[in-house]
C-alpha cells in the first residue's frame, strides 16, 4: 500500500566529531503504533532523534533509513520534515522577532507549496483549536518563538507545532523531562489527540510516567548504542523498578 | 517651455546654473565659494571606504525644469501615490527639476511651507538665507563642497510656531536619466513647539551608468519643536551616494532618525544631531541591507553639547554575497554636558562567506556626570537555529528569510510611521527573495 505509514531504520551506525554513539541500530515503527525507546544518560538516544532529523554534526557512517518509502538518509533535514518526519526538540532554539503564529504559518505553507497557501482565516482557526486543546492563552501566538518560554510552554509549543504540520512520523525527545505533573498531562494528552493510523511515535524518555498516559505498544532498550531489549509496556516497568544495572547484569549474563 | 541645455560640472557651468536659476547675490558668492572649495580639496580618505571608482569628472548636474503629470511619473513614484492617497503629502523630484506634488489642504491653512528650492528662492528667500548652510558648512569635505556648488534640487519644509503637522510630508528624489548627478538639498525648519513628520526617499534606475549623488539635509529645530525624520536610501546600482544629514537643536527640541540602507554602489550616508541646547534629545533607528557588490558606510553621531541631552541609536544590519559594510557611531559628549545620556548599539549579521562587516562604536567622554554606553556585534547566522527551522520544513531561503526578519525586527517595530515601516519590510523582502 503506497500510502502506508512507517519509519524502518536498518543497522544505523552515527558518528559524532569521529566518536561512533550509535554502533547498529534497526527499529520499525508502523502508523497507529507508539514505540518508547528508554536508556541511560549517553546511550545514544538523542543521537538517533538528531541523526533521524539530519542535524549536520550527526554523520551517519552505515545503515539505511526508510520514512514511507522513502530513503530517509537522501534528503536534507527540510525535505524530511516535509516528507512527514518531525522531531521534538528536548531544547528548541528561541527565535527572536518571529512570532509562534507567523512561524507556524511559514512552516505550514512550505509543506503546501507555492499557490496553495492556507487562508489566514482557516490556519487562525486551526491555531485557536490546537491552542485550546494544549490549554495555551491566545497570546501565545504572538509570542516570539520560544523566547522567554518557561521550559513546560517550550515542550508545548513543540508539540502545538507538532499539531499543525500533521506529521506521519514524531520523536518526542524527552518531552516530558522537566515538566510537572500538570503540564505533562497537557502534553501527553495533545499528543494522545493526535494519535490515530496515520501517525507512528517514537518517545524517547527516562521516565516512565509519560508512558502511563501514551500507552506503548513496544519499549526498547538503548545501551551503548544497541537496542538490547524490546519488549511491551511492562518492560517499562520492570526498568523502574530494577533500573538499569539490572538491565547490565542481564546483558552481561548473556 | 523652451528647452535648456544641460550643465555639466565646471567653473563655467556653476556660473551658469546659478545664472539659470536667477539667484541673488548672497547664494551666488555660497556657491562659488563652494566650487573654489571643490576644485580644491582633495577627495576624503576615508578609513574602510574607499572612492577611488568614483568618476566627478565632465559629470551633468543640471538637465533644466519640468512640472510633470501624475501619468508621467515613474511607476515606483507612481505606486505610491496610488497607495498613500490622502494619508501624506507628496512632493516628488524627478532627475532633480522635474516636479510633481499632491499637498493636503493643512499644509496651507496651517500656514506650512512645503516647496522646492527654486519656489524657495522666490517666494521665502529670508528663510534661506537665515538657514541655508547654517548647519552644514560648504567646505567640510570636498564632496560637501561638491554639494553646494551643484545644488539645484530639494526642498524647503517650514513649519510655523505651535503648529503639529498631521500627515507625514514625503519628499522622494528619483533619478531616471542615467549619469545625471543629483545634488538635492533639505532645510527643516521647525519653529517653537512646531511638530512634524518627514519621509525622505531616494531611488534612481542607472542605465549601466556611475551617477553620482552629494545631498545634504539640515534640520533646525527651534525650542521645544519634534521632528521625525524617516529616511529610504534606494539608490540604482551604479550610483555613489554621499548623504549628510544633521539636526542642530535648540533648547528641548527632538528630532527623530529613521534610517534604512539598502542601494547604491557605494554609499557613505551619515547622520549627527548636535545637541546644544539644554534638554534637547535626539534618538536614532537604523537598518541597512548590502548584497552583491554593495558598499555601505553607515554613520550615526550623536554630539552632547549642552547639559540634560539625551541620545540612543539603535543599528542593525544585514549584509549578504560580497557586500561591505563600515559603521561608525559615536556618542560625544562635550565637558559642560552635564546629566546627559547617551546609547548606542549595533548588530550586523552576515548571510554568506565572503562578506565583511566592521563596526566602529566609539565613545568620547569629557564630563564626569553622564550615562552613556555601547555595543557593537557581528555574527553568522545561528546553524542551530537554522537547523531547527528547517527540520519544521522550512527552506534553507524561507529558514534564512525568517531569522533576517526577526533580526531586524527589534529595530522595524520602534519604527512609529506604519506607512514607512511597511516600505522598509518591502524591500527587505525583495532583497531577501529577489
Amino acid at each position: 500500500m503506497a500510502s502506508e505509514v512507517y519509519l524502518k531504520i536498518e543497522d544505523l551506525h552515527v558518528e559524532v566529531e569521529g566518536n561512533e554513539i550509535l554502533k547498529g541500530v534497526s527499529l520499525e515503527i508502523k502508523g497507529g503504533e507508539v514505540h518508547a525507546l528508554m536508556g541511560p544518560n549517553g546511550s545514544g538516544k538523542s543521537t538517533l532523534a538528531y541523526a533521524l532529523a539530519g542535524h549536520p554534526r550527526y554523520e551517519v557512517t552505515a545503515g539505511r533509513v526508510w520514512l514511507n518509502g522513502q530513503d530517509l538518509l537522501e534528503m536534507e533535514p527540510d525535505e524530511r520534515s516535509r516528507a512527514g518526519l518531525f522531531l521534538c526538540f528536548q531544547y528548541p532554539s528561541e527565535i527572536s522577532g518571529v512570532t509562534v503564529a507567523n512561524f507556524l504559518r511559514s512552516a505550514v505553507n512550505a509543506r503546501r507549496g507555492k499557490g496553495n497557501e492556507i487562508s489566514l482565516a482557516e490556519f487562525g482557526k486551526k491555531l485557536r483549536e490546537q491552542m485550546e486543546r494544549l490549554e495555551m492563552d491566545p497570546s501565545f501566538a504572538s509570542r516570539y518563538l520560544n523566547e522567554g518560554f518557561s521550559g513546560g510552554e517550550k515542550k508545548r509549543s513543540e508539540i502545538l507545532q507538532m499539531a499543525m504540520l500533521e506529521p506521519s512520523i514524531a520523536i518526542l525527545d524527552e518531552t516530558d523531562s522537566g515538566l510537572d505533573i500538570d503540564a505533562l498531562r497537557i502534553v501527553a494528552n495533545g499528543v494522545n489527540a493526535l494519535k490515530g493510523p496515520g501517525l507512528g511515535i517514537l518517545c524517547i524518555t527516562h521516565y516512565q510516567r509519560i508512558l502511563r498516559y501514551l500507552e506503548p505498544d513496544v519499549v526498547h532498550i538503548l545501551l551503548n548504542g544497541r537496542i538490547v531489549e524490546s519488549g511491551g509496556k511492562e518492560l517499562a516497568e520492570t526498568l523502574e523498578e530494577k533500573g538499569y544495572d539490572w538491565l547490565r547484569e542481564q546483558i552481561g549474563a548473556n | 517651455m523652451s528647452v535648456e541645455t544641460a550643465i555639466t560640472l565646471s567653473a563655467k557651468g556653476i556660473s551658469e546654473l546659478s545664472a539659470r536659476l536667477g539667484e541673488p547675490e548672497w547664494l551666488r558668492a555660497k556657491r562659488l565659494a563652494a566650487f573654489e572649495a571643490y576644485e580644491r580639496m582633495a577627495l576624503p580618505q576615508w578609513d574602510r571606504t574607499d572612492l577611488s571608482g568614483l568618476k566627478l569628472d565632465e559629470i551633468t548636474i543640471y538637465q533644466g525644469s519640468k512640472s510633470l503629470a501624475e501619468d508621467e511619473l515613474p511607476p515606483a513614484l507612481k505606486e505610491i501615490a496610488a497607495t498613500r492617497g490622502d494619508q501624506a503629502s507628496l512632493f516628488f523630484q524627478v532627475d532633480g527639476q522635474k516636479t510633481w506634488a499632491r499637498a493636503k489642504e493643512e499644509l496651507a491653512a496651517k500656514g506650512v511651507i512645503v516647496c522646492d528650492f527654486q519656489t524657495a528662492l522666490r517666494e521665502h528667500e529670508e528663510i534661506l538665507r537665515e538657514h541655508y548652510m547654517s548647519v552644514v558648512g560648504f567646505d567640510e569635505d570636498k564632496l560637501t563642497a561638491l554639494h553646494y556648488a551643484a545644488a539645484s534640487s530639494g526642498w524647503l519644509v517650514y513649519v510655523p510656531k505651535d503648529t503639529v503637522v498631521e500627515a507625514p510630508i514625503e519628499l522622494r528624489s528619483f533619478g531616471a536619466t542615467a549619469g545625471l548627478g543629483l545634488f538635492s538639498h533639505i532645510l527643516i525648519v521647525a519653529e517653537r513647539g512646531a511638530e512634524v513628520t518627514v519621509v525622505h526617499g531616494t531611488k534612481s534606475e542607472d542605465g549601466g551608468v556611475q551617477r553620482v549623488v552629494a545631498d545634504v539635509v539640515e534640520i533646525c529645530p527651534k525650542d521645544g519643536a519634534q521632528i521625525r525624520f524617516n529616511a529610504v536610501q534606494e539608490w540604482g546600482e551604479e550610483t555613489y551616494n554621499y548623504t549628510l544629514r544633521r539636526s542642530h537643536h535648540a533648547r528641548d527640541s527632538r528630532v527623530d532618525w529613521c534610517s534604512g540602507d539598502f542601494g547604491s554602489r557605494l554609499s557613505r550616508s551619515h547622520t549627527k544631531a548636535v545637541l546644544t541646547g539644554s534638554g534637547s534629545e535626539s534618538y536614532s533607528l537604523g537598518v541597512f541591507f548590502g548584497d552583491k557588490e554593495q558598499h555601505l558606510d553607515v554613520g550615526v553621531t550623536m554630539l552632547h553639547v549642552g547639559d540634560h541631552t539625551s541620545s540612543d541609536m539603535l543599528t542593525k544590519g544585514i549584509l549578504d554575497d560580497r557586500a561591505r559594510c563600515v559603521y561608525r557611531g559615536l556618542t560625544d559628549i562635550e565637558h559642560g554636558a552635564r546629566f546627559t545620556s547617551g546609547f548606542q548599539r549595533e548588530n550586523t549579521l552576515i548571510l554568506s562567506q565572503e562578506a565583511r562587516a566592521d563596526a566602529i562604536p566609539g565613545l568620547e567622554i569629557d564630563e564626569t556626570e553622564v550615562q552613556a554606553g555601547h555595543a557593537a556585534t557581528t555574527g553568522q547566522v545561528d546553524k542551530v537555529q537554522l537547523f531547527y527551522l528547517m527540520s519544521r520544513g522550512l527552506r534553507r531561503h524561507e529558514a534564512m528569510y525568517l531569522l533576517v526578519v526577526g533580526f531586524l525586527d527589534a529595530v522595524l517595530q520602534r519604527m512609529p510611521l506604519d506607512s514607512y515601516r511597511e516600505e522598509l519590510a518591502a524591500i527587505i523582502d525583495r532583497k531577501m527573495t529577489g
